[in-house]
């Protein structure tokens, strides 16, 4: 299997399928966890297994449909979505809904069961939520024999954004990806690598502990080693062609430095002193929000200190809107002219690290 | 041939001689049940309602109210499923979930209705009701399920519709279904001006939990199963769910996975999804038939499913210790600090940023910066500890903590990292 760490899981979102198709009922599920766990993954290698064992014959036919709220441009269009798999009709998302509606409702004896995947289910929330209803609701009736596996990155998103009558039929069923531990995420890049002896494990090791302590998103570590494996690769030739370690902390750098703090100093000097007026005025009154005239006279005194000519009122204003246009500052519309309250959208500590080092 | 043939009967065996567990889940899906033991009193008061106005051909209201899971669509449909009703009335049953918007109701039973209209437009459509409803017609049962929906900004179109019944000429019975006891006086106060307005009030209370034990019982004699589940567990599970939603939907799913949890402890070969079933004619599910005593329901099994359900929010915790990561763990504790030791209690998340960075710097750990803490904050946010609110500038949007200390002590299941921070006010 493909997927270390997640064999639980997959069990559990395997037995609860199959179970529903061997018994001709319908259901909901709930997948939750956090990006870069591999809900996604595990549910599509839980339709290929039981895909196999369809051929097999082991358990009746079924048919698998996947939307992802992603991938529609308003919730309604879900309805579209699922007709159009189901038959191939293509029709406005009202008669979608009312043909559905009569297609679960209505007993046939030939059909099969039907697998709906519903990713990121909270894209498809409305104010009414009548769409989220409807895919739930239908479950519950006999005939339809729809079976409904819903995905979100929120663990309590029935409890937090569903009305009451919604969780109530989405039911209990839940799964949750837990964020991997660095023993996971170590085996997960290991499985990838197997027989291959380009990575010191050492190596992974980092990779897994720094990722594990932040998000334990696979995704991220497994970009990582990507990463080192390039800086490994351009300076191949002086080395026995492995990852080592300084290339893993090469990656980690990258990952890790702030680009802000490397705005900071690629700024002119006029502006780095402008943000240090800022932050001064910050110091002096203890409010995180300041106005641009008590600045001005902040960077008045400055200038004076340094030696600089003071700039004008209105050459500052152009410096004040450079550096809003870069995010560095967050600033007020500047039809308040003078008077346009200022904010430091860098914490003051970047800020004073990245002006030391000058 | 003869594989073709070998292969038909294995079909047939694994798929229509299901084993008891089946049974047991086939007889506790939450669909439309056949009898609803603890609701006779309200089953008989629909139906004289019915009969009064289908004897009298006179109109009438009636507006059901009751939360989720209490069985109220259930009632009513088995009524409307009775000939005297089927073959009296026209029925119009709509679930206004299915409404794009409340003004185009009119349109749905102007079609249900089967009325000829020029335009699809909300005035013509109804004006064209309006006008069958003058004209001699058959009795019209009109069912509003989720009434709710049809909310507008001035009850427009909710007024209309409880308005009906009492227009001349009409012979209409309209019933209502909403989860709000008090929806017709809350949203709609003008209905009580007018007597002939006023709809007749039905209320479903929650399940007792006699009637949860009577109801699970019920379906589990239906199919003959009923040794399965051993009446203490039925009545712990119906006590608890009784105690504190009533809602039977939610007994019913609960009931499926204490079955599915015994299931599996019966299950003595483990699930391999690549492992070749086909040889193996006597596939696992069969085995526990041979003797049934020993697969039916444990207490434990009930303890279990239950604790998972309505344990604290945080079922994670029951996992292992590390799946938490540090620098979240380092972030909802700074968090507590702010919020616990310092005097300005309006955490934004520039603040929280500095703090944590102090804290970073203090302990050793490496900080992440700005952007990345705003993923960071995300992530919790997922897990429900916390939420950020005012998306539009990131570093002033405000952090609030959703969950009490005891709670977040539990989660972080690091107790000397949380005391060593909070102990510590000098990065404040």
């Amino acid at each position: 299997m493909s997927l270390p760490c997640r064999e639980k899981e997959f069990e559990n979102i395997y037995r609860f399928i199959e179970g529903k198709i061997l018994d001709g009922a319908g259901g909901c599920m709930y997948i939750s966890g956090v990006p870069g766990t591999g809900k996604t993954a595990t549910v599509q290698e839980v339709v290929r297994s039981l895909q196999e064992a369809v051929s097999r014959r082991d358990i009746p036919d079924f048919k698998f449909i996947e939307l992802n709220g992603m991938w529609l441009t308003e919730p309604r269009q879900a309805y579209v979505q699922l007709l159009n798999a189901l038959t191939g009709q293509t029709v406005t998302a009202e008669q979608a809904q009312q043909l559905l509606e009569r297609r679960f409702s209505r007993t046939a004896h030939r059909r099969i069961t039907t697998l709906l995947l519903v990713d990121e289910l909270d894209l498809l929330w409305t104010r009414r939520q009548d769409v989220v209803y409807n895919l739930l609701d239908w479950p519950t009736k006999a005939a339809s024999r729809l079976v409904v596996l819903t995905i979100a990155n929120t663990m309590d998103l029935p409890e937090r954004l569903l009305m009451g009558r919604v969780t109530s039929r989405l039911g209990l069923t839940r799964v949750t990806f837990h964020p991997y531990t660095h023993k996971q995420l170590q085996e997960i890049v290991m499985a990838r690598l197997r027989g291959l002896q380009a990575f010191d494990p050492d190596a992974i090791q980092l990779v897994a502990r720094k990722v594990a302590a932040v998000s334990g998103d696979a995704r991220r570590a497994l970009d990582i080693c990507r990463r080192a494996t390039e800086f490994a690769e351009g300076d191949a030739e002086g080395s026995d062609g492995t990852v080592a370690m300084q290339h893993v902390d090469q990656a980690l750098a990258e990952m890790i430095a702030s680009t802000k703090v490397q705005v900071i100093r690629y700024c002119s000097k006029m502006e780095q002193l402008f943000l240090q007026a800022v932050a001064s005025e910050i110091q002096r009154t203890g409010v995180e929000e300041t106005v641009f005239d008590k600045v001005y006279i902040q960077l008045r005194t400055l200038c004076v200190f340094d030696g600089y000519a003071v700039p004008s009122v209105t050459e500052s204003l152009g410096i004040c809107a450079r550096l809003g246009s870069c995010r560095l500052l967050l600033t007020e519309h500047s039809r308040a002219d003078m008077h346009q309250r200022v904010l430091l959208n860098v914490s003051s500590d970047d800020l004073y690290y990245a002006l030391k080092v000058l | 041939m003869q594989i073709l043939y070998a292969h038909n009967i294995l079909f047939c065996m694994t798929f229509s001689s299901g084993s008891t567990y089946q049974q047991v889940r086939q007889a506790l899906q939450s669909n439309s049940p056949t009898s609803l033991p603890g609701r006779e009193e309200h089953l008989s008061r629909i139906h004289a309602f019915l009969h009064d106005h289908l004897i009298a051909g006179s109109s009438g209201t009636l507006y059901i109210s009751g939360p989720p899971g209490t069985g109220k669509t259930a009632c009513l449909s088995k009524i409307m499923e009775l000939p005297e009703f089927k073959s009296g009335y026209k029925i119009v049953n709509v679930n206004c979930t299915s409404m794009k918007s409340s003004g185009s109701i009119y349109a749905r039973i102007a079609q249900e209705l089967a009325l000829k209209v020029s335009k699809q437009t909300e005035k013509i459509c109804l004006a064209s009701i309006e006008r069958y409803l003058a004209s001699n017609h058959k009795m019209i049962l009109l069912v509003l399920d989720e009434i709710d929906q049809l909310d507008s900004r001035k009850q427009s179109v909710l007024y209309t519709v409880f308005e009906w019944p009492s227009a001349p000429n009409s012979k209409l019975v309209l019933i209502g279904i909403a989860n709000a006891l008090d929806l017709t006086d809350r949203i709609l106060p003008r209905l009580q001006a007018r007597l002939d307005l006023r709809p007749e009030l039905l209320h479903f209370a929650p399940y007792t939990k006699l009637e949860i034990v009577s109801i699970l019982t019920e379906r589990l004699k239906q199919s003959g199963v009923s040794a399965m589940f051993p009446s203490v567990a039925l009545e712990l599970l119906s006590g608890k769910i009784a105690s504190t939603c009533g809602d039977v939907r939610r007994a019913l799913d609960i009931g499926r996975r204490v079955i599915e949890l015994a299931e599996v402890r019966n299950q003595t070969v483990p699930l391999q999804p690549t492992v070749d079933h086909a040889s193996n004619t006597s596939s696992p599910r069969k085995s526990p038939r041979k003797n049934p005593d020993a697969g039916c329901v444990a207490l434990k099994e009930v303890m279990a499913v239950l604790n998972s359900v309505y344990g604290t929010s945080q079922s994670f915790v029951t996992d292992s210790d590390e799946s938490f990561p540090l620098q979240q763990k380092v972030l909802v504790s700074t968090l507590l600090l702010i919020l616990k030791k310092g005097h300005n209690k309006d955490v934004t998340v520039g603040k929280l940023h500095e703090v944590y960075c102090r804290i970073c710097k203090k302990k050793n750990i490496l900080s992440v910066d700005q952007a990345e803490f705003i993923s960071l904050c995300q992530l919790v946010e997922t897990r429900g500890i916390l939420k950020v609110q005012g998306r539009k500038e990131t570093r002033l949007s405000r952090v609030c903590l959703q969950w009490d200390e005891e709670e977040v002590c539990a989660a972080l299941k690091d107790k000397q990292l949380l005391a060593s921070i909070l102990n510590d006010t000098s990065c404040l």
